[in-house]
C-alpha cells in the first residue's frame, strides 16, 4: 500500500462514453492501479470511490480524478455486488458502496444504496439479518426519557454501545471513508426500528433502521440471503403478532365463562334438604327410603353430601338410588369414602376422607325417593361406629368445570407468553443491558 | 442567443461568460468555469412545487470544499412566497433542501465575519427569531456555474459557508465572505412530494 495524492489520473480508454445531450450515460473509469473499470454510479454526489478489484481509493469530487490511496487487496465477496439493482419498499435502488465494519471480531455489512431521484439509502447485514437505514435529517424530533429514546410514537431502549472500524471499502461514498476509520456507536431498540447514533471526531450522524425479512432481500436482489444466526435487535418477537388474536378470543372466551357461570350461579336455586344420620349399627345390610321430595329444575345438578366425622381406617360405600315415584325409573349412583392413616419409617401419613359429595346430573324434573343402602367397614371387617350424616342438596351451582375450563383456557396464552418472553430473553443476551439477566455480565459476548 | 429574463447575473452557455445586469443591460464582468458533469436528476428548466406554489429550475451554482462539493440550484417562483422571488435548491448527498435568503439583520448570535475561526458545531443561533443549531463548517469555492442567477458572490473566492439545522426539519446556511455574510433560511423538502416536471434522463434509470 502506498499513498500518492496528487497524480492525476488518465481517463483510460472507458471514459470515452460521453452523453447525448439531456441523457446522462454512466460514467466510467479506469482504476489507475489495477485497470479494472469503475462505473461511477452516483458521479456529482459521491465524494470517492475504491476500486471493487484492487481497493484503491480515488478522488471523484472533482473532474480531475486523483488517487486517495493506493491498495492492492483480494477481492472480497459480498452477499450484495456493486451495482446490484433492487426494490426494497416499493422504490428501486442500487447498491453503489459497500463498508464492512467490524467491532472486535465481530463484522458486519454496509451497503450504500443510490437512486439519483430519490437520494442515498442504507442496507445492514448482520449474519442473515437485514434492515433498511435511513439517515435521520429532523434529529431535533428524538427526545429523550431517562436511559430511553422516543421518536416518531416509539420508545427505543438502549441496546448496545460501543465502537465500530471500518475494515473493507468497496464502490463509491458521499464522504471519505477509509479503512481504520472508528465511529462511537449506540444503537436503541424498539422492533423492527433501531435508531442508531454514530459518532466521529467532528459529527454525530443518527439513521433509523427498519427490520426487513430476508425473503424481501431474497426476492428484491435475487440472491440467496446466508440463514438468520441469532436473534437480531430489531428482528420483531414472533409470537407478539402469533399471540395477538389468541389472547383476544382467550379474553373473549374468559368473559363468556365468567358470564354464564354467574348467571348460572344466580339462576340455580341451591335448596338443601336435610336426610339426618344414618346409624352403621343398625342401617348395614337394610335400605333406608327418604322422601318423596319434589326437584323443580329440570336436568339441574344434585349433590348427596354424606360424613362419617373421625373416620379413620374404615370405609363407607352409600349405594344409592333416586327413583321416580310415578314412573318408578331409578337413577343410580354410589356416595363412597374411605379414610386411613398410620406410621412408617416416613413418619405419619393419612389419606382419603372423612366426607363426601356425590353429584348426580341428568335427573328429570319430578317426585322423588332416595333410597339408600349402607355399607361399611374398618380393617376388623365390622361396620364403622361413627353415625353417618346426611343431606341432599338441589339445583346445585356447578363450580369444578367452571375452574378447568378457566385453567384450559389460560394453557395456549400462557405458553405464547412463555414463548414470547423466551425470544425477548434470548435477544437481548446479546447485550450488556439485559433487563432479563441479574448480574448482567455472564455471557461470552 | 443568450436569453435572460431580468435575473442579476446570467452565464453564457457558449462561452461561461458571467454576466451582470447594469442599467444599459447585461455586461460581462468575467468568466466561470462549467458545472462538472453529474449524475443529478435535474436541468435547466425542471419545475416543481414548494408549499404548493410552482417553481422553475433557472440556474446552478456548484459549490466545492475540501472533499467534496454540492449544487445549488436557483429557481424562479411563479408567484411570490414570503415576498421572494427567488430561491435556491440546495442538492447535496441526495438531500434536497430549498432556501430563501434573509437579510443578514435576521442573524443574532453569530460572531462577526473577522472571527469566524471562533464558530462549533453545537453552537446555538437564531434567525429570524428561531433557534439553529450549527451542524457543518465548511470553507467554500465556486467551482462552477450555469444559466440565471439570482445571486452571484464575484468578490469571494473562498467562503465560509456554515450549515445550521433547526426544529421540524428547518435548515439554514450563513456564507461568511471576507467583509460580509449572507442568510439563508429553508426546509428539506421530499423529492416526491415536490412533483418534478421535466427532469433529466439518466441512462437506465427511466
Amino acid at each position: 500500500m502506498d499513498t500518492n495524492n496528487n497524480a492525476n489520473v488518465n481517463p483510460g480508454p472507458n471514459s470515452g462514453q460521453t452523453a447525448a445531450p439531456g441523457q446522462r450515460k454512466l460514467k466510467v473509469i479506469d482504476c489507475p492501479s489495477c485497470g479494472s473499470p469503475i462505473p461511477l454510479r452516483a458521479l456529482g454526489q459521491s465524494v470517492m470511490v475504491a476500486c471493487a478489484r484492487c481497493g484503491t481509493q480515488l478522488d471523484v469530487s472533482k473532474p480531475e480524478i486523483q488517487i486517495i490511496q493506493k491498495f492492492n487487496e483480494a477481492q472480497k465477496a459480498f452477499s450484495l455486488q456493486l451495482g446490484a439493482r433492487g426494490t426494497i419498499r416499493g422504490q428501486l435502488f442500487e447498491v453503489v458502496g459497500v463498508l464492512e465494519r467490524i467491532e472486535g471480531a465481530y463484522g458486519w455489512q454496509e451497503y450504500l444504496l443510490f437512486n439519483p431521484y430519490i437520494g442515498f439509502r442504507w442496507l445492514v447485514h448482520d449474519s442473515g439479518h437485514w434492515s433498511f437505514c435511513e439517515t435521520i435529517k429532523d434529529t431535533k424530533a428524538i427526545g429523550a426519557s431517562s436511559s430511553n429514546l422516543t421518536y416518531q410514537g416509539n420508545i427505543f431502549k438502549l441496546f448496545h454501545s460501543g465502537r465500530a472500524e471500518v475494515r473493507t471499502v468497496i464502490g463509491e461514498f458521499y464522504w471519505r471513508v477509509a479503512a481504520g476509520d472508528k465511529v462511537v456507536t449506540a444503537d436503541y431498540i424498539s422492533p423492527p426500528y433501531m435508531l442508531s447514533k454514530e459518532k466521529s471526531d467532528d459529527e454525530i450522524t443518527w439513521s433509523l433502521l427498519t427490520y426487513l425479512d430476508p425473503t424481501e432481500i431474497e426476492t428484491a436482489f435475487k440472491i440467496h440471503s446466508p440463514e438468520r444466526r441469532y436473534i437480531a435487535p430489531n428482528q420483531p418477537n414472533p409470537n407478539v403478532d402469533t399471540a395477538k388474536p389468541v389472547l383476544k378470543i382467550a379474553a373473549i372466551a374468559f368473559a363468556c365463562v365468567i358470564l354464564v357461570q354467574l348467571f348460572t350461579a344466580f339462576a340455580s336455586r341451591d335448596s338443601v334438604i336435610p336426610l339426618g344420620t344414618i346409624d352403621p349399627a343398625q342401617a348395614t345390610g337394610d335400605e333406608a327410603t327418604y322422601g318423596p321430595f319434589t326437584l323443580k329444575a329440570s336436568h339441574s345438578l344434585i349433590e348427596l353430601d354424606a360424613a362419617a366425622y373421625g373416620l379413620d381406617n374404615s370405609w363407607v360405600e352409600l349405594s344409592c338410588s333416586l327413583v321416580n315415584t310415578q314412573t318408578g325409573t331409578s337413577y343410580d349412583f354410589v356416595n363412597g369414602f374411605e379414610h386411613y392413616s398410620g406410621y412408617d419409617s416416613d413418619g405419619s401419613w393419612s389419606e382419603g376422607n372423612d366426607h363426601h359429595a356425590a353429584l348426580v346430573t341428568d335427573v328429570p324434573s319430578g317426585e322423588y325417593n332416595l333410597v339408600i343402602n349402607t355399607a361399611s367397614g374398618t380393617n376388623n371387617g365390622s361396620h364403622i361406629n361413627q353415625p353417618i350424616q346426611l343431606s341432599m342438596r338441589h339445583d346445585v351451582t356447578p363450580w369444578q368445570n367452571f375452574w378447568l375450563v378457566l385453567i384450559a383456557l389460560l394453557l395456549y396464552p400462557g405458553y405464547l407468553f412463555y414463548q414470547r418472553f423466551s425470544f425477548e430473553k434470548e435477544r437481548w443476551s446479546d447485550s450488556e443491558l439485559s433487563p432479563y439477566s441479574s448480574s448482567g455480565s455472564d455471557d461470552d459476548d | 442567443m443568450l436569453k435572460l429574463r431580468g435575473t442579476p447575473f446570467g452565464v453564457c452557455q457558449y462561452c461561461q461568460s458571467l454576466l451582470a445586469r447594469s442599467d444599459v443591460g447585461y455586461e460581462s464582468i468575467g468568466k466561470v468555469a462549467e458545472v462538472p458533469d453529474d449524475f443529478s436528476p435535474m436541468q435547466l428548466g425542471t419545475n416543481g412545487y414548494y408549499e404548493n406554489k410552482h417553481f422553475t429550475l433557472i440556474g446552478r451554482v456548484r459549490k466545492t470544499w475540501e472533499q467534496g462539493s454540492w449544487s445549488e440550484w436557483c429557481v424562479v417562483f411563479d408567484q411570490l412566497i414570503d415576498g421572494q422571488h427567488y430561491g435556491w435548491l440546495a442538492e447535496a448527498q441526495g438531500d434536497w433542501v430549498m432556501n430563501f435568503e434573509q437579510p443578514s439583520t435576521a442573524l443574532q448570535g453569530a460572531p462577526n465575519v473577522n472571527e469566524v475561526d471562533k464558530i462549533q458545531p453545537g453552537d446555538q443561533w437564531r434567525i429570524a427569531g428561531k433557534s439553529f443549531e450549527v451542524t457543518d463548517i465548511k470553507q467554500v469555492t465556486c467551482s462552477g456555474a450555469e444559466g440565471e442567477l439570482a445571486d452571484f458572490d464575484q468578490h469571494n473566492q473562498q467562503l465560509l459557508s456554515v450549515d445550521l439545522r433547526g426544529d421540524n426539519m428547518t435548515f439554514a446556511t450563513v456564507e461568511f465572505g471576507t467583509k460580509e455574510f449572507s442568510v439563508f433560511t429553508g426546509k428539506f423538502v421530499d423529492f416526491e412530494q415536490c412533483k418534478f416536471q421535466n427532469l433529466r434522463k439518466l441512462d437506465g434509470w427511466n
